[in-house]
């Protein structure tokens, strides 16, 4: 039985230290990973971030918001740090970590955030949860079992390895140029609205988004919480809860989910939910009006 | 807590702590605080179901041994059997049923008395009910003793690396196992562990990976084309084989640390040249708990109409394996399917293997390797019933997969990961089958070799298997 | 009847039902010895089997013909 035990500590000292020199191997290919998600995250939660600009939200902003269209049109420098997918358990760590050096001028943040109730995105962030006590206190909330699970360098890189080598080499300032599709599904040639899903916004969600806003607002940044065009009909009771909580924080609500200018042109958009490059920049110069408007520039 | 838990990776040492201190006489008793312990973890309340069946169980076997006439036997099995099955029905086949009576009244514009409920399966209900079950006959059939120990039929019927998802013992291999002196040995542990590992590797890097792509798939059948759909429902199989498979080795590993010989569930299966020799690899708990239980009184009572006699029995036995899978007509199509193909065979079984013989085609390369093909995709077909929710659902797929064409919709994080564990998977069974022996790994003579098969292995389980829900296919419609 | 007697009318039924002429029962003959010899043949035999000796089985019996010997032992007590 001693022998036995002696191979089964070998064998686990052998798996914790060859689990940790893949780590290192891997992070640093993660870092230099040129995956536009994964770049973001990098720039977003290790920086060091100094535009004036920046949007947060999911793939509904990283397709919508051309950075370098707003600093050539303001003067103002931009970065459209979305992320696929991610959620405000994201966002809120990582304008945290972001608020630590820096104070932007503006700050855009979707309120499509809200309808996100599955909190699986989070693995997003365990490459800096070791380093980051933002990312760290998130996490353990949200998952409080987890800083056990993050001692191996395999679950916090889980499936990542292909991701970190499937990259482009363009990043737009964190802008995803999504091209035209010539083929659409052939729903989307319809010109009625489809019925939209009820959106429930749990209480957590609710917290984490007001906690974003008013990080922000206090520490003296224009908020604008964003409501995109989509091709679903937005329930009013979702989006008098948006309106609701944006007057409750001191943000101004930028509502473009009954903007027809859009909605009527198929053109503009890829499917349900995305634009394509061509309504990208239509949408970016309509938000470049309102900062106009509101004296940023 | 499912195997692939944290919950279950503190348990199980736990247990084995437990039972290691625990006097050799009383570690049944452990085994079954264990396992009630692990199942109230899942579903508080229907442990006290798992009870009820077990005193019913323990009730009437005693009575069986101990009535004198036969008539009195048979009615006690009988009277168990119905008991044991009626939670199943009513947890599994009721909202079925009552919704489909609700929907059929509903169109003569009658009020059905009963509202439309959804009950919450009991975990692992089909699985202990048929252990039960079997325990029951084989008394009966004085296969077995009626056992004197309510504690031992307990722990028979909830043992817990089996009550979750099999595989369906029976009495007669796991009592006495359970009454005898159990001791932990090195050698067990180490048999026990490497098939822990082998099997969370086959669910965690093979099956868990390859469900995302085909759930996608499948959740959206309107918009994925004929082909991606062919290709998806060609690898399905291996999901449910690496799943299945995967979970029971997992069981079979733990039971074997706590010095228990469980039955294997799954032999090769897709080596097999014929849906009859499928059957014999495939699930074999299952199929053998049917055969025995089912298709053999069945076809003993239908022996006067000979083949006409076994083919009915062949189709209701595989019906009745469709429904214990759903309550759904898709899976009676399934059961019908696997019916229709047995009973094709056992036909015409006596002249395929006469030309067998005549030819020596067993040892013929082109010809087993066709036949393992077209069994493979005989098998793939009808599995489309098992994966497709809805019955139109089943019938959008075969409209596609016969009419339209299209690239294979297919994202390189799945390709990259699943190919790698399914070539793995696949040349490990390949090996086992036709090199028996040779090219080991796990079991290699020389430790190093073995040492380094282990960390591999687990390395591949920890950066490319399946831990959290954080993956996605990104697919834009 | 007589042992032998069994032996050969079984003998008979067991090549006709598999039809293989070459073969010869012994006390520890099993399905896995004989070609066809399955669970879907394995009633034909049994059928085949009352009618020729004129007897009934149980499904209990069934469960006890372990091999050819166990099988010819069930059909002795069966005729006697």
């Amino acid at each position: 039985m001693k022998v036995f035990a002696g191979k089964l500590l070998l064998f686990f000292v052998l798996l914790f230290a060859s689990d940790y020199l893949l780590g290192l191997v891997v992070n640093n290919y993660h870092l230099k990973s040129e995956n536009i998600n994964l770049q973001n995250a990098n720039y977003g939660f290790l920086g060091p971030i100094n535009e004036d600009v920046l949007f947060f939200g999911a793939s509904e902003v990283s397709h919508s918001f051309v950075s370098n269209r707003v600093t050539k049109q303001t003067g103002l420098s931009s970065y459209n740090l979305a992320s696929d997918g991610c959620g405000i358990y994201y966002q809120y760590p990582l304008l945290e970590t972001i608020l630590d050096k820096h104070k932007p001028k503006v700050i855009l943040i979707s309120a499509y955030q809200l309808t996100q109730d599955n909190t699986d995105y989070i693995t997003r962030m365990y490459p800096y949860y070791n380093n980051n006590k933002y990312v760290k206190n998130t996490v353990d909330h949200i998952h409080s079992r987890e800083f056990a699970k993050l001692t191996l360098q395999g679950y916090v890189y889980n499936s990542q390895i292909i991701r970190i080598f499937d990259g482009r080499n363009n990043n737009e300032k964190g802008y995803v140029p999504l091209p035209p599709k010539i083929n659409k599904p052939k729903n989307l040639k319809k010109l009625e609205l489809q019925p939209g899903d009820n959106y429930p916004i749990s209480e957590e969600t609710k917290t984490y988004f007001v906690k974003f806003v008013e990080k922000a607002v206090e520490n003296g940044v224009t908020v604008y919480v964003y409501m995109p065009p989509i091709l679903e009909k937005i329930n009013k009771d979702y989006l008098n809860k948006v309106k609701s909580l944006t007057e409750s924080t001191g943000a101004k609500l930028i509502d473009f989910s009954k903007d027809q200018s859009l909605l009527n042109r198929r053109e503009l958009f890829n499917d349900r939910i995305h634009l394509n490059h061509e309504g990208a920049e239509i949408l970016t110069d309509k938000f470049i009006e309102v900062l106009k408007k509101d004296g940023i520039y | 807590m499912v195997f692939t838990s944290l919950n279950f990776l503190l348990f199980f040492p736990a247990v084995i702590v437990l039972f290691y201190i625990t006097p050799i006489k009383y570690r049944w008793l452990t085994l079954l605080i264990a396992s009630y312990f692990f199942y109230l973890n899942i579903e508080p309340v229907f442990g006290l179901l798992t009870a009820l069946i077990t005193l019913s169980t323990y009730y009437f076997t005693r009575q069986i041994d101990n009535t004198k006439s036969e008539d009195k036997k048979r009615k006690f099995m009988y009277i168990n059997v119905i008991i044991v099955l009626l939670p199943l029905f009513f947890f599994k086949y009721f909202t079925a049923i009552n919704d489909g009576v609700f929907n059929f009244l509903e169109a003569y514009d009658i009020r059905w008395v009963l509202p439309k409920i959804t009950f919450l399966l009991p975990v692992g209900i089909s699985f202990y009910t048929f252990m039960a079950i079997g325990y029951t006959i084989d008394v009966y059939n004085e296969e077995i003793e009626a056992e004197k120990n309510i504690g031992i039929v307990a722990l028979f019927i909830s043992f817990f690396p089996l009550i979750l998802s099999g595989p369906i013992e029976r009495a007669n291999n796991m009592i006495p196992q359970f009454k005898s002196e159990l001791r932990l040995n090195p050698k067990n542990f180490a048999i026990g562990l490497k098939l822990m590992l082998w099997g969370y590797f086959m669910k965690l890097v093979v099956a868990d990976r390859i469900a995302i792509y085909i759930d996608t798939v499948y959740a959206n059948l309107a918009q994925h084309n004929g082909d991606t759909i062919i290709f998806t429902s060609l690898i399905y199989p291996i999901q449910v084989y690496a799943d299945l498979g995967g979970y029971s080795l997992i069981a079979i590993g733990v039971s074997k640390i706590l010095g228990l010989d469980v039955m294997p569930n799954f032999n090769r299966p897709f080596f097999a040249t014929s849906m009859a020799e499928f059957w014999r690899r495939w699930h074999m708990s299952l199929i053998t708990w049917l055969t025995d239980y089912v298709y053999t009184p069945l076809s003993f009572s239908f022996r006067k109409y000979k083949v006409q006699g076994i083919v009915i029995a062949l189709m209701i036995t595989f019906i009745i394996s469709g429904i214990w899978h759903g309550a759904t007509i898709n899976f009676v199509i399934w059961g019908v399917l696997q019916g229709i193909f047995l009973s094709i065979e056992a036909i015409l079984n006596k002249r395929r293997t006469k030309i067998e013989s005549t030819y020596k085609l067993k040892s013929n390369f082109a010809y087993v390797t066709f036949f393992i093909i077209l069994t493979y995709v005989l098998f793939s077909i009808s599995q489309v019933f098992g994966r497709a929710v809805t019955f139109e659902d089943s019938v959008l797929v075969f409209e596609k997969a016969i009419f339209e064409r299209g690239p294979l919709f297919l994202d390189k994080t799945t390709l990259a990961y699943s190919l790698i564990g399914v070539i793995m998977l696949l040349l490990s069974d390949f090996r086992d089958e036709y090199f028996s022996g040779k090219l080991l790994l796990f079991d290699n003579k020389y430790f190093p070799i073995r040492l380094l098969s282990y960390l591999f292995v687990s390395l591949l389980i920890l950066w490319i298997g399946i831990l959290n829900g954080g993956q996605f296919i990104y697919f834009k419609f | 009847m007589e042992r032998q007697d069994l032996i050969n009318k079984l003998t008979t039924i067991f090549q006709t039902t598999f039809e293989d002429n070459s073969i010869v029962l012994t006390d520890e003959l099993t399905a896995n010895d004989v070609d066809n010899w399955d669970s879907l043949t394995h009633m034909i035999l049994i059928s085949t089997i009352e009618k020729e000796f004129d007897i009934k089985f149980k499904l209990k019996d069934l469960n006890k013909m372990k091999n050819v010997g166990a099988l010819i032992a069930i059909i002795s007590s069966k005729i006697n």
